[in-house]
């Protein structure tokens, strides 16, 4: 699985996300249902380098290819 | 201006005499203060103004959120970016500046490993100007908190500068920094020549390909240029004037945009400047060779 799809499914799968924004170090999810996320399995992925909740969004910074992997979590939300 | 929603204490959603939604921030503005007051302007330190991707509900949700301490350092971050890089950094990139402040030093804090942004290599030296004010953003943030964010950290503040000076989105700047690089990338490939990417040629290229993007983006034209000096430059210098045609297609492509001649015509002359101001080859295709 790609980085992509292992975040997609442990933020609860296509179906918890209301929106996906991003900015120069997170990925900005806004989901449905917080309590679907599996964040030991977040925390447990190499490139993530931390995971927060705030401002009504489910941040992920990663260490590398955020703008990559940005772009294929908006395909696979499509 | 009453108060529509108090936050805290520092936040409160007003709507001004036009009937406007705004979020107002300034300490103790939202101190007894409930919905229906009248807003002490007094106390007015700064004023945000919605926008389609920010609403005011959701702008007053961040200010509120975000330690009061942050934006009044992302306020210093913003002034000095006013005093190196002039009044065209537009005041809207302090909460997207605040944010990022407050999460970098929440990550130097807790120890979390460095990010290793895509697009460093090519902000390095694309936006030297905008990277030097980050650097002394860097030194301004260590004497207020004590805290040395690493020095990869002047690619995102850089980026954010880059932004605020032409109120692009992030797509926008992003996409941009990727197409420049790979214009620099057509012209070394097609002459074969290494381009000092410190130089005064291709810092004038680039600051004419922004300003290029951005006269695209809002649609606007260069006035006209007189025929005469495109044949000159085409007689003089044929293959430059071919490589900013092509530079021209991958734009067209890329955005949809039609590239005028007059573009053209001055992407040619930076293309020329820039071929005098490089040397040949690269030192592994010569051994090779």
């Amino acid at each position: 699985m790609t980085l992509a799809e292992q975040l997609l499914s442990a933020v609860g799968g296509t179906g918890n996300v209301t929106s996906l924004t991003r900015c120069w170090a997170r990925l900005r999810f806004v989901l449905k249902d917080l309590g679907m996320v599996d964040e030991p399995a977040i925390d447990a992925l190499d490139d993530v380098a931390i995971a927060v909740h705030q401002h009504g969004q489910y941040q992920i910074a990663l260490r590398r290819g955020l703008l990559e992997t940005f772009d294929e979590l908006v395909e696979l939300l499509r | 201006m009453r108060v529509l929603k108090v936050f805290n204490n520092n936040v409160v959603l007003a709507i001004d005499d036009r009937d406007v939604e705004l979020v107002l921030f300034g300490r103790g503005l939202g101190f007894k203060a409930t919905a229906g007051s009248a807003v002490d302007s007094s106390r007015v330190e700064r004023r945000f103004v919605p926008s389609k991707s920010a609403t005011a509900e959701h702008i007053a949700a961040l200010v509120a959120e975000l330690p009061l301490a942050d934006i009044e350092l992302a306020q210093r971050l913003v002034e000095l970016a006013h005093a190196r890089l002039g009044r065209r950094i537009s005041d809207h990139v302090l909460l997207p500046l605040a944010d990022h402040l407050s999460f970098a030093l929440r990550r130097a804090v807790q120890g979390v490993a460095e990010i290793e942004y895509t697009l460093r290599w090519e902000v390095q030296y694309l936006y030297p100007a905008e990277v030097s004010a980050a650097r002394e953003m860097l030194d301004l943030i260590e004497m207020d908190r004590g805290v040395r964010l690493p020095d990869v950290e002047t690619v995102p503040l850089a980026l954010h500068l880059v932004n605020a000076q032409f109120d692009a989105d992030m797509s926008a700047t992003a996409q941009m920094t990727g197409d420049l690089h790979r214009i620099l990338a057509i012209i070394r490939e097609e002459y074969d020549v290494r381009i000092d990417e410190t130089s005064i040629e291709v810092a004038r290229f680039v600051t004419h390909l922004r300003y290029l993007f951005l006269r695209e983006q809002q649609g606007r034209t260069f006035t006209e240029t007189p025929v005469e000096l495109h044949a000159a430059l085409r007689s003089a210098r044929p293959r430059e004037y071919t490589s900013a045609g092509r530079i021209g297609t991958l734009l067209a492509d890329q955005y949809g945009w039609t590239v005028s001649t007059n573009e053209i015509l001055y992407l040619a002359l930076h293309v020329s400047r820039l071929l005098d101001g490089a040397t040949a080859g690269s030192p592994k295709e010569e051994v090779g060779r």
